[in-house]
């Protein structure tokens, strides 16, 4: 998996969750304008990304941290190592 | 000291114009008039404020220089305990000396030695204050490396008492930069005190007599119902005046303090509710116990987030008083926002089925309003048997008679005035909505706004949520 595949693959998992197949974002929308991304579709995002993506995140506070879309892929690539 | 006092007007102009005129020293003269002001309290709460307020310093610093996360998160958890041991010792002083109390006399050993006064504002203070180390764990912010800029964060007078509860990445940063004197910002200053005012002296206090007359014990379910509409009106304009004369003082120093309501009870269901209301609080709950413990909890993701939302409602109970009353107004939350989370798929589905038609939403709001109204019900009794006297008088008691008189008007006045305010002020940006009227409209407002704080102005009002 390439960096520039993250981001499609988050909106995949994104749009199961919410099951809301017209769900977007680019990776400057910050997490607090996506209408869905609710605490509890929140969690279960970061679950199904922990089994899509093979990683595990160990340090809550950086997870905690992120504000916009990018943030959080930038993690997911430093987990994976891409 | 009360903010709507010629006292505390006498000694702003003071300060203010110190301010003003020593620019290099604006930091010093807000700290030195917050410990004055603190002081007026009690110098006991000067010496903790100052000590914990030290110590929080250290432990942020040692936090930023921990590069193992296991380092970070002992440094926090350091905070925590101190803080936590803080809020137990002060706030909770009366419940333990109470049942020691007990214990002592049965050994015939003195008792009330571990009585102490709390300081004043300690929820509030103390929470602000955790932020210092709380930003810096949560990589929002640099520690802060100025004692004199911590110290002047916790102690910054005009929230000491009952918030808005700041965060230091938001705040500390305006007390790094000295402040220019802007005559539009004065002006906002001004309209938010002015705001504030009314929502205390004209909703809050004209309010407040009619939901002590009809929330008497023995009235009927039609006046308890009544009341509880009038006291819901009346802790939103204390609580939410207080919070306009917070951040219109805040604004005369030049400084930009946390919207902390936002038009809640237009909301359509409980989980927007505390989006909108004691907002400084809520998204610090949200931040620092809801996420971290439904993110430690996702193994199993939605009852890790239940489990989540009812230990935040029921830490803020807690965190209101030791009265059972407040464990079951978090109860009575918690519950109110687990059914809001299980629904969601099924709102979703009639939402695309019958749009978003004007009666479901006010449906939704009725729903989200008296699920508030039963929290207060509870949150306003001395104890539970009485809040549970008084719903089950809701159901069982007589309907009628109710005595309206005049109250009523008041009620609908209040109720539609709040409505109407609630309205302009529901986007942050739309709050100055004044400044954007024709010279001779503003004018009218400005007498309206007069004529009314003269008529309900009362001195010695206290506000609610100075107890907490």
């Amino acid at each position: 998996m390439q960096r520039v595949d993250l981001l499609p693959a988050l909106l995949r998992i994104a749009r199961s969750v919410t099951d809301d197949d017209e769900l977007s974002f680019a990776a400057d929308t910050a997490f607090a304008d996506i209408e869905d991304w609710d605490s509890l579709n929140h969690i279960h995002i970061v679950v199904a990304m922990e089994q899509t993506f093979g990683i595990r995140f160990a340090d809550p506070a950086r997870l905690q941290s992120v504000v916009k879309v990018q943030d959080l892929l930038d993690i997911v690539a430093e987990l994976k190592g891409i | 000291m009360q903010f709507l006092s010629f006292e505390f007007a006498a000694a702003l102009a003071v300060v203010l114009a110190l301010y003003w005129s020593v620019e290099q020293a604006q930091n010093a003269i807000l700290l030195a008039a917050s410990v004055i002001f603190v002081a007026l309290f009690g110098w006991s709460a000067v010496t903790l404020l100052l000590v914990s307020t030290v110590a929080e310093w250290q432990i942020a610093l040692a936090v930023e220089r921990s590069a193992e996360p296991a380092l970070r998160k002992r440094w926090l958890w350091v905070s925590v305990s101190l803080n936590l041991s803080q809020l137990i010792y002060f706030k909770y002083n009366q419940f333990y000396v109470d049942t020691l109390a007990t214990w002592a006399q049965a050994a015939h050993l003195p008792a009330g030695a571990l009585a102490v006064a709390m300081p004043v504002g300690l929820s509030f203070w103390t929470l602000q204050k955790m932020t210092l180390t709380l930003d810096v764990y949560y990589r929002r912010m640099a520690a802060e490396r100025n004692l004199l800029r911590c110290i002047t964060f916790v102690a910054f007078f005009p929230t000491l008492l009952s918030g808005p509860i700041e965060r230091a990445s938001r705040f500390l940063p305006q007390l790094s930069v000295p402040r220019r004197w802007n005559y539009s910002v004065w002006c906002q200053g001004i309209w938010l005190l002015s705001l504030g005012a009314l929502h205390k002296c004209v909703l809050a206090d004209q309010v407040g007599q009619c939901a002590e007359a009809w929330l008497a014990p023995e009235q009927s379910g039609l006046a308890t119902l009544l009341g509880l509409w009038a006291y819901a009106l009346q802790i939103y304009g204390d609580f939410a005046g207080y919070s306009y004369m917070a951040r219109g003082v805040a604004r005369l120093f030049g400084l930009d303090v946390t919207q902390n309501f936002l038009a809640p009870y237009l909301t359509t269901n409980l989980s927007d509710f505390w989006k909108h209301w004691h907002v400084s609080l809520s998204s610090w709950l949200n931040d620092f116990i809801f996420n971290p413990l439904a993110l430690a909890l996702r193994q199993r993701p939605t009852l890790g987030v239940l489990a989540a939302a009812w230990a935040t409602f029921l830490t803020s109970g807690l965190w209101h008083g030791t009265g059972w009353q407040y464990v079951v107004w978090g109860a009575i939350h918690s519950a109110g926002i687990s059914a809001v989370l299980l629904s969601k798929n099924l709102r979703k589905r009639a939402k695309k089925r019958l749009g978003d038609p004007l009666w479901l939403r006010l449906l939704a709001g009725l729903v989200s309003f008296h699920t508030v109204c039963l929290g207060y019900l509870f949150f306003r009794s001395a104890d539970v048997q009485s809040g549970w006297a008084q719903l089950c008088g809701l159901f069982s008691g007589p309907w009628l008679p109710v005595a309206l008189g005049t109250n009523a008007w008041l009620l609908a006045a209040a109720a539609a005035g709040t409505v109407w305010l609630q309205g302009r002020a529901r986007q942050a940006s739309n709050l100055f909505w004044v400044f954007d009227l024709s010279p001779w409209r503003r004018a009218v407002v400005y007498a309206a706004l007069m004529a009314l704080l003269l008529r309900g102005y009362a001195p010695g009002e206290r506000f609610i949520y100075f107890q907490f």
